[in-house]
């Protein structure tokens, strides 16, 4: 397995190179780039300057772990504004295009937001035929769409099964599961998606979540690894179980008000660990 | 995928349930799965017949199997009688292929030890008292097969290890073997000390891997541990031979 952390975990006002030798001395082994977050990765960032982060990529010893998408929560491929759903299939056809230059093949998506106005079952359907045609521009680039479980945040898949049998109307082994340890909650056990989904999970985010706080105070749910409720030693079997030996990325929401570049040795420090299954 | 609960809501209206009935599978002419009278047999052998029926290598026994090309499976097994086990521990002898999976895990001390007694009796098996592994911590999560192929499976709650040759060991939960394979006669004997019937009818990837590579016409080779030798035939045939007499006059318990 390899390490890997997302470029909008370096500290605030870190240029991309600083904030790549920051990982580096801090013993990763890659970065996950967030299209739409930082301002070096943009949708108006042309091709040669994606070429170029690629090289500051190699050139920090580090390898880009897969293209994340920040742009999905304000335009989805199951919003009904058709400009919405145009943007969103255009940002992930973006990211297909972006893996293929930084030499990765895998790209993270939030598929479907169910609110409201949006019911369920209309965000279901539209979800499956965007992703249809979206898999088909995966296949010729040989990059796999790994659809993150944001389970309490989208309102959508929220079971392991659920998304397996969402996976199985997809039908295409360009799509599968990016799954995030943190983001079950109270839900269900991050264990038994694992299982679940074994050769589907196209790579695994890692946090920790403090189930008793729910999504309705204004403190986060999600804190460092090791210190809440996931259950890491039964994480780390069921990876072994699955035969998961790809990226894991560390996806912090809480950060240390002080010292912030110390969160990023920190975090490395327990994915070494959680990779070592010490506990 | 059904529910447990309408999985078995559906197995008690079915017409095969019979208290240890020799069940033949329609799509499997050469399987016969010995199931009794509880839901976890029941539960079990759905999980088995789901497999051989869906399943198109397991239902290939004709070739590379024993001399008669059955293939018995004897699910989540508690109360198997004398007459029964010895019925079984013949056809082993003559060449059948038998898996014989535990679900003593469940059963009171007084059964559990009645049990153990008649397994060792007909087939040689040595069971150590049932343990329950659901409430320990994760090491107990997961059965570590590694013949006929390197898996890792949930255990079912509680297991009935077994001891033995390491030779014969299938899997293992932490020291404990927990699954063997034995040669008896012309037959084989597989013991699964954890149920993994059930975890097939849930379609548990790693459950359906293992229990296909068990029930395929080449696990014989899979397993590649030596056969035995004419004079340990002789020994197991004078073995059997005294089972036999044995349980044709059963003792009473004290």
């Amino acid at each position: 397995m390899k390490k890997s952390t997302g470029d909008n975990f370096f500290p605030k006002a870190m240029s991309f190179s600083a904030g790549l030798d920051l990982l580096k001395r801090a013993g990763y082994d890659g970065v996950e780039l967030w299209l739409g977050d930082r301002p070096w990765f943009q949708m108006q960032t042309t091709d040669a300057q994606l070429s170029v982060l690629a090289q500051q990529v190699r050139e920090a010893g580090l390898e880009v772990s897969d293209v994340a998408n920040a742009l999905d929560w304000r335009e989805n491929i199951s919003a009904r504004d058709p400009a919405k759903r145009d943007a969103a299939v255009r940002h992930i056809e973006r990211q297909v295009e972006a893996a293929q230059i930084f030499g990765t093949d895998a790209i993270l998506i939030v598929a479907g937001l169910v609110t409201e106005e949006t019911p369920y079952n209309e965000v279901y359907k539209r979800t499956v035929e965007a992703l249809h045609k979206l898999a088909e521009v995966a296949a010729k680039a040989r990059v796999k769409i790994g659809v993150e479980n944001c389970n309490s945040e989208q309102r959508f898949l929220l079971s392991p099964r659920e998304f397996a049998t969402f996976l199985d109307d997809v039908k295409s082994p360009w799509v599968g599961i990016h799954l995030d340890v943190g983001n079950i909650h109270d839900t269900g056990f991050a264990e038994q998606w694992i299982e679940i989904h074994g050769p589907r999970i196209t790579r695994i985010h890692i946090k920790d979540v403090m189930k008793h706080r729910g999504r309705c105070g204004d403190q986060s749910v999600y804190t460092n690894i090791f210190l809440g409720d996931n259950n890491w030693p039964a994480i780390r079997e069921a990876m072994r179980k699955v035969n998961y030996d790809g990226w894991l990325i560390a996806e912090m929401e809480s950060r240390y008000r002080y010292a912030a570049d110390q969160q990023v040795y920190d975090t490395s420090a327990a994915l070494t660990r959680l990779m070592s299954g010490t506990f | 995928m059904p529910t447990r609960r309408e999985f078995l809501a559906g197995l008690a209206l079915a017409p095969f349930v019979v208290h240890l009935a020799a069940a033949q599978s329609a799509a499997a002419r050469r399987v016969e799965i010995w199931q009794e009278d509880h839901c976890l047999s029941l539960e079990s052998a759905m999980g088995f017949r789901h497999l051989v029926s869906r399943n198109p290598p397991a239902t290939s026994f004709a070739s590379g199997r024993t001399a008669s090309g059955t293939l018995i499976i004897a699910p989540g097994i508690r109360w198997m009688s004398p007459s029964i086990a010895g019925d079984l521990a013949d056809r082993i002898y003559h060449g059948a292929w038998v898996i014989l999976e535990s679900g003593l895990g469940f059963s009171s001390r007084t059964e559990s030890k009645h049990q153990t007694d008649l397994l060792k009796k007909a087939f040689g098996l040595q069971l150590l008292p049932p343990v329950k592994v659901g409430k320990n911590p994760v090491a107990a999560t997961y059965l570590e097969y590694t013949r006929p192929v390197h898996r890792l499976v949930r255990t079912f709650e509680a297991i009935t290890p077994v001891w033995c040759d390491q030779s014969e060991a299938l899997a293992r939960l932490g020291k404990h073997s927990v699954c063997i394979r034995k040669r008896i006669g012309d037959g084989t004997l597989v013991f699964l000390g954890s149920m993994l019937g059930p975890g097939i009818g849930a379609e548990e990837r790693e459950a359906i891997e293992v229990a296909s590579a068990l029930v395929t016409s080449d696990s014989e080779g899979i397993f590649n541990s030596p056969s035995i030798s004419g004079r340990e035939a002789k020994a197991t045939r004078k073995e059997f031979a005294l089972f036999r007499v044995a349980i044709a006059a059963p003792r009473r318990p004290a």
